[in-house]
């Protein structure tokens, strides 16, 4: 199975060195993306990003594969210390989030399920938890997957790595359809590192405009995952 | 076993964007642990953080970066077969929720309890500084902790029992929120005792008669 995937790899590189070109020249913060990039599918016969970052993470899990890393750590360190430096971070300890974050990428990477979720969305976790521990110096309340008080999830119907895929996707395009005072919000959750409360703060807001903000950004997430998630 | 009291969807959000302080990150992982429902939704929040993490402009590493990162793994490997970072089977075998377990390293019985009447409280020690609070309360079954209203904000999960108060009653893994505004006497279900965890970002304000003395010497 693996033998596929390794030789996914070489051939990606263009690839992938277009699609960090294109996000090079985005701006730093909301404002006017390339709307009209959203959505152009894949060169044909090429898997998408999402299934080649799966294939690499797959690769690091079965073979310590340097070349891989070397890709998964081209593309994501660069975004993981944007977004440790969005947050308040300085360079040195933004370089540490990123390092640190692809470190854990190695070491986890046969823990990597692409059922549940994107090699984007778990990324984002354990640079997210790093950026906890480091800023502020304080313990996740992390949730421990082998827990015997998990409450059991509904049983995933189908092909859950083919939802994943899909749910991805919907995701993707759900992000890029937000109008911009939306995404504002969003950014400055996810990356500002500022609680809802905080936003309405820092934008001069009213609490409750920032909260429907939010709400009609989830809901529109919900609608365009309707059916495929359960 | 069904869930009928949440978070609010803006409160996961912050949990998924990990702003959360430390006390009321502990609160929500909790009742994650018990809601399969919620555990979703933060899932599907984490994955609008991964759609904004791909479109973020990248910012160039150290030329050095990568070798960094492979010394770092060496660093992880050396560790781990020391065994500082593997947690002993009796932690795993705590019947506490993981996200508990770091603050009750020998489960319930090892924290320090304080008694009043039949309501026993152990402080939880967390490790960020600030105005956060974090207890274990544990309440005999029909018992009830005194009136009172909130300094600040107030998270509450059920771990075990239930309870009701003038704003409904809560099973395991129930999350009840209560501010300034909340004022409330909640009384343990008969049958059996009540858990919750409890995180509070001010003191609570004894309301009653006999218990507003006490105000001036609560934490």
């Amino acid at each position: 199975m693996f033998a596929l995937q390794r030789s996914m790899v070489p051939t990606h590189v263009g690839a992938l060195d277009r699609r960090a070109s294109k996000f090079a020249e985005r701006p730093a913060r909301g404002g006017a993306r390339p709307r009209a990039e959203a959505g152009v599918s894949p060169v044909p016969g090429q898997a998408s990003d999402g299934e080649r970052f799966a294939a690499l993470v797959a690769a690091v899990a079965a073979q310590a594969d340097r070349t891989a890393f070397a890709e998964l750590f081209a593309y994501f360190a660069p975004r993981v210390k944007s977004f440790a430096l969005r947050g308040g971070a300085d360079p040195a300890t933004a370089e540490e989030i990123a390092q640190d974050t692809l470190a854990i990428v190695w070491r986890k990477a046969g823990s990597y399920d692409p059922s549940k979720a994107a090699v984007s969305t778990w990324i984002f976790t354990i640079a997210r938890n790093r950026r906890i521990d480091l800023i502020r110096r304080e313990g996740r309340a992390e949730l421990d997957p082998d827990d015997p008080g998990l409450a059991p999830a509904p049983a995933p119907t189908g092909d859950a790595v083919v939802a994943a895929r899909q749910t991805t996707r919907l995701v993707r395009d759900a992000v890029d359809g937000l109008p911009d005072e939306q995404r504002e919000v969003l950014e400055l959750a996810f990356f500002g590192d500022r609680t809802h409360p905080e936003i309405a703060e820092a934008l001069g807001l009213p609490l409750g405009t920032v909260k429907s903000r939010i709400r009609l950004a989830l809901g529109k997430l919900e609608t365009a995952l309707k059916g495929t998630l359960s | 076993m069904t869930i009928a009291h949440h978070p609010e969807d803006t409160l996961l959000l912050d949990h998924a964007a990990g702003t959360l302080d430390e006390g009321a990150a502990l609160a929500v992982a909790v009742h994650l642990t018990f809601c399969a429902e919620c555990r979703a939704a933060v899932t599907r929040m984490e994955a609008l953080g991964g759609a904004l993490l791909d479109d973020i402009a990248p910012v160039a590493v150290g030329r050095q970066s990568l070798d960094a990162v492979y010394a770092r793994i060496t660093r992880m490997e050396s560790r781990e077969a020391t065994g500082l970072l593997t947690e002993t089977s009796a932690e795993r075998a705590d019947p506490l929720p993981a996200p508990l377990r770091p603050y009750a390293r020998g489960g319930l019985r090892s924290l320090a309890w304080r008694r009043t009447g039949r309501i026993r409280e152990a402080r939880l020690g967390l490790a960020a500084a600030g105005p956060w609070r974090a207890s274990l309360i544990r309440m005999s079954a029909g018992a009830a902790v005194a009136a009172h209203t909130h300094g600040g904000t107030e998270y509450t999960v059920v771990l075990q029992g239930g309870y009701t108060d003038e704003t409904g009653s809560y099973a395991p893994g129930d999350f009840a929120r209560a501010g300034p505004d909340i004022g409330h006497r909640p009384c343990a279900d008969p049958g059996e005792d009540c858990i919750v965890l409890a995180v509070q970002d001010a003191p609570v304000r004894f309301t009653g008669p006999l218990m507003r003395f006490l105000n001036p010497v609560l934490r």
